[in-house]
C-alpha cells in the first residue's frame, strides 16, 4: 500500500514537473469532462464575437455561456490530473464528458429564451434547451424549434457549431492535446468514435486524433468554399452549413433546411459533402496521401456505395411510378433524402408540407426504404451514425455461419469481412451491441407511445434518435417539429436516446460502472 | 489391389424378403403429411355429411386419395435411419408446401374460395396456424369449416412435432433449446416414434378437453369443435366473423386457459399431466411466461379503453401465445397498448409449444448475452459462462440462437417491406410483418379479426412464404439463404477466375503448348 502509494505520489510529481499541472485529484473523467467544456467555451465565445458582430440579441447570453462552461472546464482541468484509464474508467469519462457537454451546452440556449414561446415555463424550456443541444452535439438534427426568426446568428451559428463538435468528436480532440494519456487515449477514441474500432493513423495516438480533425477542418473549408461559390448562400450561409455537412449533422439555420435555397447546386454540394462524411476517415487520409485505389479495395466502401445506390434508385423509382410526380423532382427528392438518411445527416429539401420533399407523404414502400437507412447508417470511422455497415456485413456473415453450423455442426467457419476473417469477440460484441440495439428500440417506442405519442412516429423516432438521423416518420417528419409531435418527457427521453446513439449504446451503459465502483469501494473502506 | 468384393446393396435387397424400397426422406415425409391431412379430411366429411353432401363428398374424396397416397408411400418407400439435417429440413419445408398446395385445391374444389390466390393464402393460414382470413366463416358449410380448423390443427401438431422431435434430431444431438429441456425433469420418451406417440397423446387429450369444456358452456357443437381444434393449436381460426366477441364470457374464459396452456412448451404440459410440481416451480421460462402474462394484462387493462380485466387477459394470452382470437377490436386501442402487444407477440411463447415467435426461452438467453456482451466492455479478458435453469450454455447454442434472433429480425424487415411495396400503409406492413412471422396474424392493418378483405391480392400472396417461414422456425428459409449466398458466390469465383485468364496468358499457354508438342 505504501508503495503503491509512493508510485502515485511519484506520478503526480512526474506530472508537475512534465506539463507544469498543479497536483491535483487523479480522474481521467473531471480531467478529460474539463477540457471538453473549455473547448465548448471557446466555440460559444467565438460565437459570442458573431452574435455582437451581427444581429446582436443573444450575445450576452452566449458570452455568459462560455464564461460557465470555461470556468468549470478550466477548474475541472485545473484541479485533476490524469488517472487510471481502465476500461470503466474510459466509458466513464465519455459518457459523463458527453452528458456534461450536452447540459453546458443548453445553457445559451436558455439564457437567450429561444424556446420563450407564449405559454411556455421555465421546465418547458429548459427541457427544450438540452434536447436542442442533444441533438446538437449528437449530430442529430431534430429540432424543436418552432421561430427560426427568434434567434440571433450567432446563436444559430453555435447550434451549428455545436454538431460540428460532434462530428468528429469532442474527446478526439481532447486526446489532441492530452498526449500522455497513452494506450488510454485510443480507448477513449474508439469508445467516441462511431463504428467499432478506430484505425489507427499514426503510430501516436494524439497524432492520429491530429491527423483525423485536419481531415476534417479541410473538408468542412472545402465544402464551405463549394458553397459560397454557387449561386445562393451568403457566407455566412456556407459556412454555416459546411459545419453541419461535414458533420452529417442536419442543422440549418432555416426552417426548410436546405429547401430554403431551392437551388440543385446547393443541393448537389451538399450530397456530395454528405457522402464524403459518411466514409471511413481513414479511407480519406489515405486517399490524401495518394492511394486513390484504397476506396475501392474496402469492402465496407464498397457496400456503402452499393446500399446508397440502390436505395436511390428503388426510392426514384416507386416516387416515379406511384406519386404524381414527374422525373426530375423524383430523381431530386429521392436521390437527396436517399443520401441525407443514407448518411444520417438529416437535411431536408421539403418547402412545405405538400413540397415533393415531405418523405412522409411518400408512398409507404419510399418510406420503408428511408426506414431502413435509418437503420444501416454509413461507414464505420466516419461522423455517420446508425447500425454502421460494417456491422450490418458481419452480422450476415454470423447468420450465414450459424446456419452452416447448424448443417456441420463440426465445421470450422469464419466470419469475413474484406477477405479477413473477424475476431471472434468482435463478432460477439458486434452481436450483443445489436441485441442492445434491438432492445432500445422496443423500449423507446413503448415508453414513446406511452408518454403521448404516436404509434408511427415512436417507430420512425425511435430508429431516427439512435441512428442520429434527425426527422423521423409520422409527426416527426421534414416539415415539423419535435415539440408537436412529443411531450416534455418524451423529449427528454429523445435526448438520451441521441446520446446513447451517438456513443454506440456501451459507453452510455457503463458510464454508471466507474461511480458504482467507486461509491462500492468507499462503503466497503 | 483390389479390395474383395462386398455383397452390393441391391444382392441385400434381393435376399429380403420384403419388396424393396426407395430411399427418400423427403418423399415419405410429405406423403406422411398428406395422409394425416387425408385422415383429418375424411373425418370432417363424416362429421358434417348431415350439413352439406357436396362439400363431405369433396373431403371424403380427398382424405381418401391423401390417405391412400400416404399408404402407397410408406410400402414403396423407406427412411434411412438416420437421415441428414438437409434432408430432414427440406422434408418438412417440402410437406409444408405440399400441406398448403392440397388443402388450397381442396378449398377452390369444394367451391369455397374462387380464387387461387385466396385458396393459397386461406390454406397457409391454416397450416402456418396464422390467424388471416380472406373468407367469411359464417358463410362456410359445417364441414368446411371444420375441416378449415383441422388444418390449424394440423399445422399446429406438425409445428409441435418439428420443434419436440424433428428439429432437435435434424440438428443431430445439438440443443436446440438450452433450456430445461435436457434438466433432471425431462422426462420424455428418448426415441423419435415413442416422443411423437406422446406428443400426439397429449395434443389430442387436450383437444378433447379443451372441446368439451366448450361445449359446457353452451356453445354448440359446431363451434366447440371448431375452437377446440384451433385454441389447442395456437391457431386462431373462429367459426364467426368477429373471432369471440361472438361468444360469451364463459366461453372466452375456456379460450383464455386454453390459449395459455397451447402457449406453454409441451414439457410444461407433460409435467402437468406427470404431476411434476417441482418441475413446473423450478422452469424458469414457466415463470417469465407467466410474468408476461400477468404484466401483460395489467399494462393492456390499464391502458386500454373499456377492455374489462378478463378482456385484457384473453388478449395479452392471445399475443403471448401467438394465437390471434380477438374478444374486441384491440387495435383501435391506445397506441401504448398496440406497441406492447406487438413486442408480446413478437417475443412469441414458450419453446416446444404450437405457438411462434422467437421463444421465450431464446429470448432470454439473448438477454443474458447481451449483458455478458456489456460486461465484457468492462473487461474483455474475462470468462463469463451463460447459465440458464443452472445449466451452462454453449457457445455454438448461443451463436445459433443469435444468428436465429438476427434472421428473425431481418426476415420481418423483409416482410414489412415487401408489404409496403404491394401498397399496405407503413405501420400496418410492420405490424403485419411482424405478426405474421410470429403466426399471430391480427393486428394494425388487417384488423382485431385478422380479416385481409383491405389487403390488395399481391400483398395476400406476400403473407404466404412469412407464415411458412414463422412457422418453420426460419430454418428451410435460411438455408435457402445460405444456399443463395453460396451460389453467388460461386458465381463469383467462377467469374474471376474468368477475368483472371488473359489473352497473353492464353498466348504464352498457347505458345508453350506448342513447344512441348
Amino acid at each position: 500500500m505504501r508503495g503503491l502509494l509512493r508510485t502515485r505520489a511519484g506520478q503526480a510529481r512526474r506530472a508537475t514537473m512534465l506539463h507544469g499541472q498543479p497536483v491535483g485529484r487523479p480522474s481521467t473523467v473531471l480531467h478529460v469532462m474539463g477540457l471538453a467544456l473549455v473547448f465548448i467555451a471557446v466555440g460559444m465565445g467565438v460565437c459570442a464575437l458573431i452574435e455582437l458582430a451581427s444581429t446582436n440579441r443573444d450575445s450576452g447570453a452566449l458570452g455568459l455561456g462560455a464564461l460557465t462552461s470555461g470556468g468549470v472546464g478550466v477548474l475541472l482541468w485545473w484541479r485533476t490530473r490524469e488517472g487510471p484509464t481502465r476500461n470503466r474508467d474510459v466509458f466513464a469519462a465519455v459518457g459523463w464528458t458527453w452528458v456534461t457537454m450536452t447540459l453546458f451546452g443548453a445553457v445559451p440556449y436558455l439564457l437567450a429564451g429561444t424556446f420563450a414561446t407564449s405559454g411556455a415555463g421555465f421546465v418547458e424550456q429548459l427541457v427544450n434547451s438540452i434536447f436542442e443541444s442533444a441533438s446538437g452535439f449528437s449530430t442529430t438534427g431534430a429540432t424543436v424549434l418552432a421561430d427560426f426568426e427568434r434567434p440571433g446568428r450567432g446563436l444559430m451559428m453555435y447550434r451549428q457549431l455545436s454538431q460540428w463538435y460532434g462530428g468528429m468528436g469532442i474527446v478526439v480532440l481532447a486526446v489532441t492535446v492530452l498526449p500522455y494519456l497513452g494506450v488510454g487515449g485510443l480507448d477513449l477514441m474508439s469508445a467516441e468514435a462511431p463504428g467499432p474500432s478506430s484505425d489507427r493513423l499514426a503510430p501516436r495516438v494524439s497524432e492520429t486524433a491530429r491527423r483525423l480533425w485536419t481531415i476534417y477542418v479541410l473538408f468542412t473549408l472545402v465544402i464551405a468554399s463549394l458553397l459560397f461559390a454557387v449561386p445562393g448562400p451568403s457566407l455566412y450561409d456556407s459556412l454555416a452549413h459546411a459545419l453541419t455537412t461535414a458533420a452529417t449533422g442536419g442543422f440549418s439555420p432555416y426552417a426548410n433546411s436546405i429547401g430554403h435555397f431551392d437551388s440543385v447546386w446547393v443541393e448537389l454540394v451538399v450530397i456530395a459533402g454528405m457522402l464524403y462524411g459518411g466514409v471511413n476517415f481513414a479511407l480519406h487520409w489515405r486517399a490524401g496521401r495518394g492511394d486513390l485505389g484504397a476506396y475501392a479495395r474496402d469492402a465496407e466502401f464498397r457496400t456503402y456505395t452499393l446500399v446508397l445506390t440502390g436505395a436511390a434508385a428503388a426510392v426514384i423509382g416507386v416516387l416515379w411510378l406511384s406519386e404524381p410526380l414527374g422525373g426530375a423532382d423524383a430523381i431530386r427528392a429521392g436521390l437527396f433524402n436517399v443520401v441525407s438518411f443514407g448518411t444520417s445527416s438529416g437535411f431536408g429539401i421539403a418547402t412545405g408540407v405538400d413540397s415533393p420533399g415531405n418523405y412522409v407523404l411518400w408512398a409507404p414502400a419510399a418510406q420503408m426504404v428511408i426506414l431502413f437507412l435509418f437503420v444501416v447508417g454509413a461507414c464505420a470511422g466516419s461522423t455517420s451514425g446508425g447500425i454502421t455497415i460494417i456491422r450490418m456485413r458481419v452480422l450476415f456473415g454470423h447468420v450465414i455461419r450459424s446456419v452452416r453450423r447448424s448443417q456441420q455442426p463440426r465445421a470450422i467457419v469464419a466470419v469475413k469481412h474484406g477477405g479477413v476473417a473477424v475476431p471472434e469477440d468482435v463478432v460477439s460484441r458486434m452481436a450483443g451491441f445489436f441485441l442492445f440495439y434491438v432492445l432500445l428500440i422496443c423500449i423507446g417506442v413503448i415508453v414513446l407511445t406511452m408518454l403521448g405519442a404516436e404509434f408511427e412516429t415512436s417507430i420512425g423516432t425511435a430508429f431516427s434518435m439512435l441512428g442520429n438521423m434527425g426527422p423521423a416518420l409520422g409527426e416527426a417528419g421534414p416539415t415539423s417539429t419535435y415539440a408537436d409531435a412529443f411531450s416534455q418527457p418524451a423529449r427528454l427521453v429523445l435526448a438520451v436516446f441521441m446520446l446513447i446513439g451517438r456513443l454506440e449504446i456501451f459507453p452510455m451503459l457503463l458510464m454508471f460502472a466507474a461511480p458504482c465502483r467507486a461509491v462500492s469501494d468507499a462503503l466497503h473502506r | 489391389m483390389k479390395s474383395p468384393p462386398n455383397p452390393s446393396r441391391s444382392r441385400l435387397r434381393a435376399l429380403d424378403p420384403r419388396r424393396p424400397r426407395a430411399d427418400s426422406h423427403i418423399l415419405l415425409t410429405i406423403c406422411e403429411g398428406l395422409a394425416g391431412l387425408g385422415i383429418v379430411s375424411a373425418l370432417c366429411a363424416i362429421a358434417g355429411f348431415l350439413d352439406d353432401a357436396g362439400d363431405s363428398v369433396v373431403l371424403g374424396i380427398a382424405g381418401v386419395l391423401l390417405t391412400a397416397l400416404g399408404s402407397t408411400a410408406r410400402v414403396k418407400l423407406k427412411r434411412r435411419r438416420r437421415p441428414t439435417t438437409a434432408a430432414v429440413l427440406s422434408g418438412l419445408a417440402a410437406t409444408w408446401v405440399a400441406l398448403v398446395l392440397a388443402g388450397a385445391a381442396v378449398y377452390l374444389i369444394s367451391g369455397a374460395v374462387s380464387r387461387v390466390d385466396d385458396a393459397l393464402v386461406e390454406a397457409a393460414a391454416g397450416f402456418s396456424t396464422t390467424a388471416l382470413t380472406t373468407l367469411d366463416p359464417g358463410e362456410l358449410s359445417v364441414p368446411m369449416t371444420l375441416w378449415r380448423a383441422s388444418t390449424q390443427w394440423v399445422g399446429g401438431l406438425v409445428g409441435i412435432l418439428t420443434g419436440v422431435v424433428a428439429l432437435p434430431m435434424a440438428l443431430q444431438g445439438q440443443r436446440l433449446n438450452p433450456t430445461e429441456w435436457s434438466g433432471d425433469h425431462n422426462t420424455f420418451a428418448r426415441g423419435k416414434i415413442a416422443r411423437r406417440r406422446q406428443v400426439m397423446a397429449v395434443y389430442l387429450g387436450l383437444t378433447a378437453v379443451v372441446g368439451a369444456a366448450f361445449a359446457a358452456t353452451g356453445m354448440g357443437a359446431k363451434h366447440s369443435a371448431v375452437h377446440a381444434l384451433t385454441t389447442i393449436s395456437a391457431g386462431g381460426f373462429s367459426s364467426a366473423p368477429d373471432s369471440f366477441a361472438s361468444f360469451g364470457t364463459g366461453s372466452a374464459a375456456v379460450a383464455t386457459v386454453g390459449m395459455i396452456v397451447a402457449g406453454s412448451g409441451y414439457a410444461v404440459v407433460w409435467w402437468a399431466i406427470r404431476g411434476r410440481g417441482k418441475a413446473l416451480i423450478q422452469s424458469v421460462e414457466l415463470r417469465v411466461y407467466a410474468a408476461i402474462l400477468l404484466l401483460g394484462t395489467l399494462l393492456v387493462w390499464r391502458g386500454a379503453d373499456g377492455l374489462s380485466w378478463h378482456d385484457s387477459l384473453f388478449t395479452t394470452a392471445s399475443a403471448a401465445s401467438t394465437t390471434g382470437f380477438a374478444v374486441a377490436d384491440w387495435t383501435s386501442q391506445h397506441d401504448a397498448v398496440t406497441a406492447l402487444l406487438l413486442v408480446v407477440i413478437a417475443t412469441g411463447s414458450m419453446i416446444g409449444s404450437a405457438g411462434a415467435g422467437l421463444g421465450i426461452s431464446r429470448a432470454r438467453i439473448l438477454v443474458a448475452f447481451a449483458r455478458r456482451e456489456l460486461r465484457r466492455q468492462l473487461d474483455p479478458g474475462s470468462v463469463v459462462v451463460l447459465k440458464t435453469a443452472g445449466q451452462a450454455v454453449d457457445d455454438r447454442a448461443i451463436e445459433r440462437i443469435t444468428g436465429h434472433q438476427i434472421a428473425h429480425l431481418a426476415t420481418c424487415a423483409s416482410a414489412a417491406g415487401l408489404l409496403a411495396l404491394a401498397g399496405v400503409d407503413l405501420l400496418g406492413a410492420i405490424y403485419t410483418g411482424i405478426s405474421v412471422l410470429s403466426t399471430h396474424g391480427p393486428g394494425i392493418g388487417v384488423g382485431s379479426f385478422g380479416n385481409l378483405e383491405d389487403f390488395s391480392r399481391p400483398a395476400r400472396l406476400l403473407l404466404v412464404p412469412f407464415m411458412l417461414a414463422g412457422r418453420l422456425y426460419l430454418v428451410p428459409l435460411m438455408i435457402g439463404i445460405v444456399w443463395i449466398v453460396h451460389a453467388q458466390q460461386g458465381l463469383r469465383r467462377e467469374l474471376r477466375a474468368l477475368l483472371r485468364v488473359r489473352p497473353e496468358r492464353l498466348a504464352s499457354s498457347a505458345l508453350f503448348a506448342r513447344r512441348q508438342e
